[in-house]
């Protein structure tokens, strides 16, 4: 399993990351929603993204609603 | 799944509606991580 870490936060990130990988997922990171989607879109494929609210460039909240238009847009 | 410091409702609501699939407020530990994770059928409870 893969899942990408979207937080500003490196402490976060890092707890984040330790927890998974304790449980043997492969994690992937990103400090901002605008990364997270470019990482989404390059590093294809991912089981779960773990998205923060307040982030600069891109919040997560921006992100959820981009990625969904993008994935509806897509399946027309 | 968002994973956030924000609490109230609204919130939470927010997040759902723009597509979330789970929410996960912090500060968390792993038996809330795991949990969620389970509840999205990635891990075993």
């Amino acid at each position: 399993m893969r899942v990408l870490i979207v937080d500003d936060s490196r402490f976060v990130r890092g707890y984040l990351r330790g927890l998974l990988e304790e449980k043997g997922i492969e994690c992937e990171e990103a400090a901002d929603g605008q990364a997270g989607m470019d990482h989404l879109k390059s590093r294809p494929p991912f089981d779960l993204a773990l998205v923060d609210w307040n982030m600069p460039v891109m919040d997560g909240l921006e992100m959820l609603k981009k990625l969904r238009a993008e994935v509806l847009a897509a399946s027309r | 799944m968002m994973v956030t410091t924000e609490a109230e409702n609204d919130y939470i609501l927010r997040a759902l509606d723009a597509g979330a699939d789970e929410y996960l407020m912090k500060p968390f530990d792993d038996e809330a991580l795991t949990e969620k994770l389970a509840m999205l059928g990635l891990v075993e409870a």
